[in-house]
């Protein structure tokens, strides 16, 4: 029973392991570590939550409204340079999409034909 | 049963190996299958030593004394509640509970990494399993839970009686778990350096899975400490034994790290600093390891006398020279995106927090390695005791725990004296009249003094917070003081959730200082019908009851108590000889209460039918067990995700 479970593990293990090399191959975007996605919403997120903060300590009473304004406007200032950033990143990003899809359609489509293609330009 | 254990232990390496080897070599040449499969080997690997740990423990239920490890820690006599503990009460099942408790994390780590970090993912994997593999390969060739015995005895040598206690079944789990846990915030950290990420990215799940490691660990050490409490028999809670000592440095290198790392997720500043603390924390972790199973001290935690030490000091230098030497090399790319601008400011706060936390952490180390060192030095083991501790890192966590007060009072970036002031002035002035009180009750020693109104000025700074956090939203939104209480809570989870974590430090201050500087200890042998005064109470020795079972001797005392002249209770305490072990364990009889604890342990009984008790009185300790809960509820509200409405709708 022992031998019987060992051999089926073993080999379930051996499956799963090997599976991905036999997918359909697709144009992955590994990703660059320059280029992540999501970066500039995870810094907006923290902008806002150090207005919130800011507006809860000043409502508080502890910090001065001088202190506050400046701060504000600060952290205003930040969000928006963030929000472009985002702007911008998110056409480039659609850019990249729809790219891939071109790609994946080229390779099910050389698929079906079985005809030898050039490989896609790398991006 | 013992095969399919083996079995699947070498598969568990080759898996792990492949997964730390392809995720490398997967990023560096851009092969994306590789990559994927490596990503599943890691969750392949729960299953797998699911399987191995399944197997070890349907050994340890069919009493299987084939296998070592199985007669070495169980019996015929072993109740089955036991078996979990069983499992991991020696060398070789700690080992694989570590290896199995890695797998999960690991495999919890890379499917729930946010997308920030997946680039770099790939390291950070391959971080895991080269741990993983150390503790598998370890196992397999030096310690391994399978291995047979010649011959089959008929019984095992049973179980340590210290570990037959409720305490045991979460407390070595917790710690083990915590300190092996440490790894993924390690790995998420250097990995991102490995695959240039210098920025924040890493911050979010690294502050996530510290929060969770820490957690951990503080309910292991709490556990730990009402285990001696309770069992050990000399009505102490914490020894600063060297043990213990490992297991709480990498806490409180954790506890630094978890504050400075809300500095880089709000600020973008400290990034060098919590690559260094994070490093820290994992060397201090490896060395609690190390200590738990090299066995250069002896303790009564350590795995007894174990060849494993210089194998796994050997580690202890890898991890700690590896992650620092992957910090140096890509040093210049992790500035921090803003300067200090203020003393004042929570900036600085945070990071004399992380220098005081420093500073109990180095104290314990140099206390717990000096007799190692002495003994290298001069031939002669000069240990440290308890007072060495107490003198020095006693002031060290006063002012940490002011701090604690003060420090969530003062704004980010920049502070006012003239608001500080007044944000300070009623905590100042509570504790300042605690300290009166309790000076004009005749309390004339100075650290309890300024303890109780440390405690007073932090608990009245918490309250006023919520006071004024509830009015303001009040005013703003016009809500009721229960839904404006509530709101408050869920609008700002990590600061309100510390707040209770802080709360729950208070509460263990208040038990300690009870218990340390305010009890009241008498030990004493007393004949059939004798008494003895304590305090304000009176115990008369009723007589003992012996019991004998397959496996020990348990010798029932009872006593009968009286309180003020007038009768209180009966109560019954309990020791246990287990002849094969040439050990006794106790069960104390404890009437607990907010006030204080009575507590009743037998030490011996006596041919001529007297018996050694020791009596003890311990005020307020009540409070620091009952900390171990609010801990955990303050640290699940700081862990609970923010919504994204939720942090746009007031900003």
């Amino acid at each position: 029973m022992a031998v019987f479970l060992s051999v089926l593990l073993g080999l379930f293990c051996i499956g799963v392991v090997v599976y991905p090399f036999f997918k359909d191959r697709y144009f992955q975007n590994l990703g660059d570590a320059s280029t992540v996605p999501g970066d500039s919403a995870s810094e907006l997120d923290n902008i806002l939550r150090s207005i919130r903060a800011l507006q809860s300590e000043y409502g508080m009473g502890n910090i001065s409204e001088e202190a506050f304004t400046r701060e504000l406007d600060q952290y205003r200032n930040d969000a928006a340079t963030c929000i472009q950033h985002m702007e911008s990143g998110r056409f480039s990003e659609l850019e990249t999409d729809v790219e891939n899809e071109i790609a994946i359609a080229r390779l099910r489509l050389q698929k079906s034909e079985d005809k030898p293609m050039s490989e896609p330009e790398s991006f | 049963m013992g095969e399919l254990g083996a079995t699947t232990l070498w598969m568990a390496i080759c898996l792990a190996t492949y997964s730390g080897v392809g995720s490398v070599v997967g990023k560096i040449f851009g092969i994306y299958a590789l990559l994927e499969s490596s990503r599943k080997s890691v969750y392949l690997l729960v299953l797998v030593l699911g399987v191995c740990t399944a197997s070890l423990v349907g050994l340890f239920i069919s009493r299987d004394f084939s296998i070592a490890y199985v007669a070495g820690h169980s019996n015929l006599a072993m109740d089955h509640i036991y078996t979990w503990v069983a499992f991991y009460a020696g060398n070789e099942g700690s080992l694989l509970y570590i290896a199995f408790v890695l797998s999960v994390m690991a495999a919890l780590a890379v499917r729930l990494a946010p997308s920030r970090v997946r680039p770099t993912l790939p390291f950070s994997t391959a971080i895991m399993m080269v741990v993983l593999v150390f503790f598998l390969v370890v196992m397999a060739f030096m310690a391994n839970p399978f291995a047979k015995l010649p011959i089959t005895p008929p019984d095992g040598e049973g179980i340590n009686p210290l570990l037959t206690h409720f305490g045991m079944f979460f407390h070595p789990p917790a710690l083990m778990a915590g300190l092996i846990g440490i790894t993924i915030p390690t790995a998420f950290a250097i990995g991102g350096i490995l695959g240039k990420q210098t920025r924040d990215e890493w911050v979010e799940i690294g502050r996530i899975w510290g929060l969770v490691i820490w957690l951990l660990l503080a309910s292991g050490l709490l556990l730990g400490s009402w285990w001696a409490y309770t069992i050990l028999g000399w009505g102490g809670f914490w020894f600063w034994d060297p043990v213990e000592n490992a297991a709480f440095m990498p806490w409180l290198v954790l506890t630094a790290f978890i504050h400075s790392i809300m500095v880089q997720r709000r600020r973008g500043m400290f990034r060098m600093w919590n690559i260094v603390m994070i490093n820290i924390a994992f060397s201090l972790a490896l060395y609690g390891m190390f200590m738990n199973r090299g066995g250069p001290v002896p303790s009564v935690h350590s795995f007894g006398a174990s060849s494993l030490g210089w194998v796994f000091l050997l580690f202890l230098a890898f991890g700690t020279v590896v992650p620092f030497a992957i910090f140096f090399w890509r040093f210049n790319l992790l500035r921090s995106a803003r300067a200090l601008e203020s003393m004042l400011s929570r900036e600085s706060a945070f990071l004399m927090n992380n220098l005081l936390l420093l500073g109990i952490a180095f104290v314990t180390l140099w206390g717990t390695v000096y007799p190692l060192i002495s003994k290298l030095i001069t031939a002669q083991e000069i240990t440290i005791a308890r007072p060495f501790y107490d003198q020095v890192n006693g002031p060290i966590m006063l002012a940490l725990i002011m701090l604690m007060g003060i420090g969530p009072l003062i704004p980010w970036r920049q502070a006012s004296a003239s608001t500080l002031c007044k944000s300070l002035m009623w905590p100042g002035i509570v504790g300042f009249i605690i300290i009166i009180i309790l000076a004009l009750m005749g309390i004339t020693k100075l650290y309890p003094l300024i303890g109780y109104g440390i405690a007073g000025m932090v608990t009245t700074g918490i309250i006023i917070e919520w006071i004024n956090g509830c009015r303001s939203r009040r005013s703003a939104f016009r809500e009721s003081y229960p839904v404006a209480f509530a709101r408050l809570l869920m609008a700002n989870r990590p600061r309100y959730g510390g707040y209770i974590v802080h709360l729950a430090v208070v509460m263990v201050l208040l038990g300690v200082l009870g218990a340390s500087f305010f009890n009241i200890q008498k030990d004493v042998v007393l004949a059939q019908g004798e008494s003895v005064d304590v305090s304000n109470y009176a115990v008369k020795y009723v007589g003992t009851n012996v019991i004998s079972r397959s496996d020990r001797v348990s010798y029932l005392t009872d006593v009968e108590v009286s309180r003020d002249g007038q009768f209180f209770k009966n109560m019954t305490s309990r020791r246990d000889f287990y002849p094969s072990f040439n050990m006794a364990s106790t069960r104390a009889a404890i009437h607990s209460t907010p006030v204080e604890d009575f507590y009743i342990v037998p030490s011996e009984n006596m041919a001529d039918g007297s018996v050694g008790i020791r009596i003890l009185v311990n005020p307020m300790i009540w409070w620091m067990w009952v900390a171990g809960p609010v801990f955990v509820v303050g640290t699940i509200i700081a862990l609970w995700p923010d919504r994204r409405r939720d942090i746009v709708k007031t900003a």
